[in-house]
């Protein structure tokens, strides 16, 4: 049987008379020689196909500041939802992007700028003014005016993004950051 | 001639052996239509892959042009609608045929040894299935996909340790972006497919090796049947009602225009498309730290019990009468899934500041004061009251019939905490006495009026919630509702200078906003050059008193009441309104200068479209950005007439309906006339007007995506549907019809060689059956 010759020559590691057998040992040998021939191939193809897809998605754009307005534009107290252009970069994509920020004004000199972003899972959320709190639709969490957690399943307080005042206008840089945990941690 | 081709292909290609492979199938017990959802599974999966690369002639995977590219197929492409309809309702049938095929199979006990690998296959394949649709609703970059995507990729992210990066790989990066519609393109057009095709070869060679389970009863084991033509044809019938029911489908219920994505948007509140409904709401009762367990867990769970099915139901049992927990366990699942469907689609998602709660006039002040402080507080955000609000905390319709004592209640108020230390509600400890006492009040006379107990559907009512009407229209294709606009209001003095103006050939010679002639000076501007309304009146009864060698005839036979008029008309001729937009305006800006339709009167006409001229809006959406927005000077659904002192017109014009000059039956006409209101904003004509409108678009006060979206609003105020599909190419109910004759027809004759086949039978009884 076919079975018991194979063993046989396994045995004797030399070729045989039988017309169409090659001897085991060369067989395998080649075998051998295939797979660690494809190795190189396979690696040196996928090793690139993981990398191109994966090492570009935690880069943190540069944050810029960013024009909002005159800082005599905005009126004192209640936060005002300002929405200001920006010139975005990224990857190969560098256009102007209408962003909006929170920006509340204690004087003519101090500035609380609040990201639009909920802290939970990323919606927008709005200021209801009578009940002085910032409200997300999507689960409930509610702000003060100071960003603080009053309730629903925000972990955090609402992000702030720095300003500042140059020559009589307002610059925020906008920055992104990681919903849905305790931390502020930026990303983009 | 064609036989000696075949037989000399055949020699070189064994396709005699693949057909006679594919095709000589016994079915033990016979065809039956139960058979039929595979094969027409694999015919649906072929309308998605051909339409799918259709749409891929004019589909462009950028956030800038991705939207424009698919409403331009839409509306613009003879048959596009077509094309992109039956890709649209081609994957939701695909969906609901999977599930029928998975219960057919199951039923049949056809996942059992030694089936079992085509049954896995066949999981893997719903997945892929559900995988292809949650990529392919990105792609359009309209609001119902773009925040789909948002919020599904943010899900992915709560996966325990791991999550942070699947995010961020399906997105590209940290936020929604080019990168991720460029992502999502690719694993919609051709990973998943690629896998997909793959593996249902895979899976019909694995059902192949063993064939049909065939049916349980022993009995119906007897008959025999033909793979062909016999189960092919019973396929085919199937396949046809299915492909008459998505033409159906694509000619009268388009599928849903959104509007473009707005990534600034804080009134939608997102909700899935059906088949993740379920999923959805069942995710509410997962809150706070359990928030894993509902968006990892549940999926996980439910993956394991179908994938594992045939290893821990090891019944050798086929008929369905003898595996009573296996049905039971079915049932449950298919019961679970149908209710959470229905209640994620009646649930209220989130609230906005312009959710109000109705209260009856008869109520006593407390009460009302009451009713009004609970929205204005922001409870409408959480809590229903009588169908309107969120369903984050408990419905409150009923709270009056509850029970709570009113000391209880104010504590609840209060300090939630004390009631429950792990509730989500704020303290309103901020409120005074007299406050809380109304807000007890109110929820005091909640209840007894049959308010349903759970969250309703929300309706197109103004004050409803915040959910834009994401589901499809019927199509309107054609059927322009005749509108007639009455004249309103006592034409003002300008307009009627305008007219005698107009009707006094004055355009011969002068031009006024593009049109005219150049002999005399153009007068588009005229109101801005400082003339007092005694020179031009003199202008016109006599111009040679200012000019003696002027060529302008005298018009003193007009009389002073209509010179008057036209001097006030000449007043208000501004021209551009002084602002610099060149600057402001994002690249894509087209900077056409003229519009091609009837010029609007008085607004700045040299300036420029906005970008949202080229974007199809969703009056629902625009809806509320008008609430929000337009309504204190335009009135409630455009109608009102606001006093506006100070101006001529004495009123805010209104806009439903509109002006006849601004309005216009074709949508890219009308849109592009009030989108330079919209963007440039415009002062009305008159010595001290009040109001003036701003400009939404320069000022940066509204995107240009939420300018569309009102624009299709107010257009649908005025019977014109901003999507209207202007090259239809055959109109939709025709080629309906169409489609009905041919299959119509095809049946016809079918029916007519049966019954000659019946009469021959009849006529020789001795010849063999079948």
């Amino acid at each position: 049987m076919e079975g018991n010759h194979q063993k046989e020559l396994a045995n004797k590691c030399t070729g045989c008379n039988c017309p169409g057998h090659i001897p085991v040992d060369r067989r395998g040998l080649l075998k051998r020689f295939v797979w660690v021939l494809s190795t190189p191939l396979t690696a040196l193809m996928v090793w690139p196909l993981i990398q191109t897809i994966v090492s570009t998605i935690f880069r943190l754009p540069k944050a810029v500041y960013t024009k909002v307005g005159p800082v005599k534009s905005f009126t004192s107290g209640q936060p005002g939802l300002s929405n200001f252009e920006f010139v975005e970069d990224v990857a190969y994509l560098h256009s102007t992007k209408l962003f909006d920020a929170w920006v509340i004004k204690h004087s003519d000199t101090k500035f609380t700028v609040f990201s639009p972003i909920c802290t939970h899972l990323g919606c927008r959320f709005d200021w209801y003014p009578q009940a002085k709190k910032f409200i997300c639709p999507c689960h409930g969490s509610v702000f003060s005016i100071d960003g603080k957690v009053l309730g629903g399943p925000a972990p955090r307080p609402l992000d702030t993004l720095p300003w500042k005042i140059e020559n009589g206008d307002l610059y925020v840089k906008w920055e992104r950051f990681r919903v849905g945990i305790p931390s502020k941690i930026r990303v983009g | 001639m064609a036989s000696k081709f075949t037989r000399w292909f055949g020699e070189r290609w064994p396709f005699k052996a693949v057909t006679e492979w594919s095709l000589n199938e016994y079915i033990p017990g016979g065809d039956s239509f139960w058979y039929c959802f595979g094969a027409t599974m694999i015919f649906v999966f072929a309308i998605q892959v051909i339409t799918g690369i259709w749409q891929l002639f004019f589909y462009v995977p950028t956030v800038d042009h991705a939207y424009q590219s698919v409403t331009y197929l839409r509306r613009q492409v003879p048959l596009g609608w077509f094309i992109h309809g039956l890709h649209y309702w081609g994957s939701n049938v695909f969906i609901l045929l999977v599930y029928i095929h998975a219960l057919r199979v199951f039923i049949w006990g056809a996942y059992k040894s030694p089936r079992q690998l085509t049954w896995l296959a066949g999981v893997l394949l719903l997945m892929l299935v559900m995988a292809l649709s949650f990529t392919g609703a990105l792609l359009p970059w309209d609001e119902l996909g773009y925040w789909a995507a948002e919020v599904g990729t943010s899900i992915a992210g709560t996966v325990p340790v791991i999550g942070f990066f699947i995010k961020a790989f399906l997105r590209g990066g940290a936020a929604m972006s080019q990168t991720s519609l460029s992502r999502f393109f690719i694993f919609h057009v051709a990973i998943l497919p690629g896998i997909l095709a793959a593996l249902i070869v895979f899976h019909l060679v694995a059902f192949r090796q063993f064939g049909s389970v065939g049916p349980w009863d022993p009995k119906k084991l007897n008959k025999t049947g033909l793979f062909w033509p016999d189960q092919i044809f019973k396929d085919l019938i199937v396949i046809s009602i299915v492909f008459v029911l998505l033409v159906g489908l694509a000619a009268f219920w388009r599928a849903p225009i959104t509007g473009p994505a707005d990534p600034l948007d804080n009134i939608i509140t997102p909700k899935p498309e059906w088949q993740f409904l379920f999923l959805y709401q069942f995710l509410k009762l997962f809150k706070g730290r359990l928030e894993p367990v509902g968006t990892v867990g549940v999926p996980l769970v439910l993956f394991l019990i179908l994938f594992f099915l045939p290893f821990y139901d090891r019944n050798k049992q086929q008929s369905p009468r003898r595996r009573i927990f296996a049905m039971a366990g079915a049932g449950a699942l298919i019961a679970w899934f149908i209710t959470y469907t229905i209640l994620g689609y009646l649930s209220n998602p989130g609230a906005s500041l312009t959710s109000k709660v109705k209260v009856s006039a008869k109520a006593s002040a407390g009460v009302k004061a009451g009713a009004k402080l609970f929205s204005s507080q922001g409870c409408t955000a959480c809590h229903t009251v009588n169908g309107s609000g969120g369903d984050i905390g408990p419905n409150l319709s009923n709270e009056g019939a509850k029970g709570h004592s009113i000391p209880w209640l104010t504590q609840q108020i209060r300090d939630p905490k004390s009631h429950d230390p792990s509730t989500a509600m704020p303290a309103f400890d901020s409120l005074s006495d007299k406050q809380v006492q109304n807000l007890v009040d109110f929820l005091e006379s909640l209840g007894g009026s049959g308010a349903a107990a759970s969250p309703e559907k929300s309706t197109s009512k103004p004050k409803k919630p915040a959910e834009p009407k994401t589901t499809a229209e019927p199509n309107k294709t054609g059927e322009q509702s005749a509108q007639k606009l009455q004249m309103s209001q006592a034409l003002s003095l300008a307009q009627k200078g305008k007219k005698i103006f107009d009707s006094q050939s004055c355009l011969e010679c002068h031009t006024v906003n593009g049109k005219g002639g150049n002999i005399g000076p153009n007068l588009s501007d005229e109101g801005t050059k400082g003339y007092s309304d005694k020179w031009l009146t003199v202008q016109i009864q006599n111009p040679k008193v200012h000019v003696p060698g002027s060529i302008m005839p005298s018009f003193s036979s007009l009389g002073d009441q209509k010179i008057n008029e036209v001097a006030a008309y000449l007043q208000s001729l501004k021209g551009s309104s002084g602002q610099n937009s060149g600057t402001k305006d994002p690249p894509e800006d087209p900077q056409t200068s003229l519009p091609d339709g009837p010029n609007p009167s008085g607004a700045a006409n040299r300036k420029s479209y906005g970008r949202a001229v080229y974007l199809v809006g969703n009056p629902a959406h625009g809806k509320l950005l008008f609430d929000k927005w337009c309504q204190r000077c335009h009135g409630q659904d455009g109608k009102d007439n606001i006093p506006n002192p100070g101006s001529d017109d004495g009123t805010v014009p209104p806009l439903n309906p509109i002006d006849r000059e601004i309005y216009n039956n074709n949508p890219e006409t009308f849109a592009r006339n009030i989108d330079l209101y919209i963007q440039h904003g415009s002062v009305p004509a008159g010595p001290h007007p009040e109001k003036d409108m701003l400009a939404f678009g320069d000022d940066l006060l509204l995107t240009q995506e939420m300018i569309s979206e009102v624009q299709a609003y107010i257009l649908q105020l005025n019977g014109v549907d901003r999507a209207e599909i202007m090259h239809p190419g055959v109109k939709p109910s025709i080629f309906f019809l169409i489609t009905l004759i041919a299959f119509g027809s095809a049946v016809l004759i079918i029916a007519i060689l049966w019954a000659c086949k019946k009469e021959k039978e009849e006529e020789s009884p001795n010849s063999p059956q079948e």
